[in-house]
């Protein structure tokens, strides 16, 4: 592989990555603000799950 | 409005100050705007000034990028102290996971790429990549956060082992950047970029380690202190805009970064003026003193820093326009030198060798090898002869002041007796002498050795040369060659004394000098190349003797006077 398709290659790369990151911020997003998606501890106990 | 009616009580209970614009609630600890948005605008500042800088450097970029990532990164810091809702606190705890380690990635990427002078390979590139590929991956899952912590209404997220392997990553990282900046500072010749390496790494670790100050001492002691450890983590963010400044300041003295002094001394009068407003803004004592502890450092900081870089620009400024000057005329001299080097070489093998036929000809067809030719044509003859023979001389004159510039002079140094010598070079010139009408007398006077230590054929050329030059310019009379030593003073000398034109006092300061001829030389030969004792001048001096000469003024003979240190001993035969 030449230095110009490597380059091209890496490019693409980190576009996936980059698209992934924002996936994944989004999924974050979803499960945290819209569905509220996670435990909450009081002390040693599990409260509830919101 | 009362400041209560700000005041509500949450799903689970815990009263809490609703924050006005996002960001300012009553509950937050000064210290916390204190640390995060001083940082902030100064670092806000920082990259305006990168950003209007006409070059702009892979590094550069970098910081800038870093800088934008810390940005985001402080802002969403704050925004989790202020706000009390637990889904919100959740979502903007799990970005600044995202946002951590990409911090670490370009620092890393400045620092290698800073250090060997070129970008990082592609191998590194994509490793950083699938090292990060694990945090999107399980960055919205429980590995990343794996609950919300209520106890004592705290409004902390629980961290999960993705948060750990962050750390681990955080830590590898600068490990492997303090490695690769030493493999780098140690193949490094230049003592400057060597030190700047050095100094880069070191502001960098501190950079880092000021950043995540915060989350080490939150994590570590979380379960001890609950949410006081993450406030005293705050503090190291103090750490952040003089560790980038210094950064900065670094990459603008090394010549990286053309950002000039009016952004650093922006930079650093908006530092003071930002930390002197927070000593009227601050509510509680502790910030007070914080800000004018931080107040003095930035000052004295700033103004060593702003002097520095002055100094640095301008030397720097200064160098650069006598480097440019210093290589254009290195070029021109090597340009230069390439011709007289051609020229040399033409002059030896071009101009040399037909003299040496014509000179040998000649002399063969005086002889008569070829038959008798008659008188006129003798004489004509005669002529081309010694003018090739004057050329020939010339010649050698010129390659000698070559040889004597370019430091290709040759001299085998021996020990000899310069009387004997000397006598046998007049005994055979003397037929030349009588042929002109001259008389040549040898005298000599040694008490010592007459022995000296020099280069026997150099010598020969010099006192040829002389008493050429005092048989030239003595139209009539005599020419007295006289050697004698004084063993007091271990010196040996040569002295050749004419009857001839004399030499006027006004230039015989300057008759060493190259290209310089009495003015009345031309009456009397008109064939000179004013190379002659330019050459015997520098030869003799380089054989540590020296030369003078002395004359009452015109029509009234020259003497030259050869002085060579004297070898000890007994002159032979006596």
């Amino acid at each position: 592989m030449n230095e110009r398709s490597m380059k091209r290659a890496l490019r693409l790369f980190y576009l996936v990555l980059f698209v992934f990151l924002l996936l994944s911020i989004s999924a974050g997003f979803y499960k945290y603000l819209v569905f509220h998606d996670y435990e909450i501890y009081l002390g040693e106990e599990i409260k509830s799950e919101v | 409005m009362t400041p209560l009616e700000h005041v509500h009580s949450d799903t689970l209970g815990c009263l809490w100050d609703t924050p006005r614009y996002f960001f300012f609630s009553n509950e937050v600890d000064q210290i916390i705007y204190y640390s995060h948005f001083l940082p902030v605008l100064a670092i806000l500042f920082l990259v305006t000034v990168l950003l209007f800088s006409p070059r702009k450097t892979r590094e550069m970029v970098l910081l800038i990028v870093t800088s934008i990532l810390f940005v985001a990164y402080a802002l969403i810091n704050v925004l989790l102290w202020a706000i009390s809702d637990p889904s919100q606190i959740m979502f903007f705890w799990s970005v600044t996971n995202y946002i951590e380690p990409l911090i670490y990635f370009t620092v890393f990427y400045l620092v290698l790429s800073f250090a060997f002078k070129e970008d990082i390979t592609h191998k590194i590139k994509i490793t950083l990549g699938l090292l990060y590929v694990p945090i999107i991956i399980f960055g919205p899952t429980t590995l990343n956060l794996t609950g919300y912590d209520y106890s004592n209404c705290d409004r902390l997220a629980v961290e999960g082992p993705l948060v750990m392997y962050i750390y681990i990553l955080e830590v590898a990282l600068v490990i492997w950047m303090f490695l690769a900046a030493m493999i780098a500072y140690r193949k490094e010749t230049l003592p400057k970029h060597k030190k700047s390496i050095l100094l880069l790494t070191i502001g960098s670790i501190l950079f880092l380690f000021a950043f995540s100050f915060g989350n080490i001492f939150g994590t570590l002691f979380q379960n001890i202190l609950g949410e006081r450890a993450w406030i005293i983590g705050q503090y190291g963010l103090f750490g952040m805009p003089i560790f980038l400044g210094f950064i900065t300041y670094m990459i603008v003295k090394y010549e990286a970064f053309n950002t000039k002094l009016i952004g650093v001394q922006a930079l650093m009068l908006s530092l003071v003026v930002l930390v002197a407003s927070l000593l009227f803004v601050a509510q509680s004592d502790i910030t007070r003193i914080v800000a004018g502890f931080t107040l003095f450092l930035v000052t004295i900081f700033g103004i060593s820093l702003v002097r520095g870089v002055k100094q640095e620009i301008m030397q720097r400024e200064e160098i650069e326009r006598l480097a440019k000057g210093l290589s254009r005329a290195n070029e021109r001299l090597k340009e230069l030198d390439r011709m007289k080097s051609e020229f040399v070489s033409i002059a030896s093998h071009q101009l040399r060798s037909p003299l040496t036929s014509i000179r040998g000809y000649a002399s063969m067809l005086t002889e008569g090898s070829y038959g008798k030719i008659p008188a006129k044509a003798a004489e004509v003859i005669d002529r081309i002869g010694e003018s090739a023979r004057f050329m020939a001389t010339s010649v050698e004159d010129y390659l000698n002041v070559s040889r004597i510039e370019s430091g290709n002079m040759k001299y085998e140094m021996s020990d000899f007796n310069l009387k004997v010598v000397a006598e046998r070079i007049v005994d055979d010139m003397r037929p030349i002498a009588i042929k002109k009408g001259l008389v040549l007398i040898f005298r000599s006077d040694c008490d010592g050795s007459c022995m000296i230590h020099a280069d026997i054929g150099k010598t020969r050329q010099i006192i040829m040369n002389l008493l050429d030059n005092s048989m030239k310019y003595t139209p009539h009379g005599s020419i007295t060659v006289v050697a004698h030593d004084d063993v007091k003073n271990k010196k040996m000398y040569l002295s050749i004394s004419d009857t001839g034109v004399g030499i006027n006092p006004a230039v015989i300061d300057d008759l060493f000098e190259k290209f310089i001829r009495a003015k009345n030389a031309n009456c009397v030969n008109v064939t000179g190349t004013g190379l002659g004792l330019y050459v015997v001048k520098k030869m003799i001096v380089a054989m540590g003797g020296s030369v003078s000469v002395f004359s009452e003024g015109e029509g009234k003979g020259t003497t030259f006077k050869l002085e060579f240190p004297l070898v000890p001993g007994k002159a032979p035969g006596r």
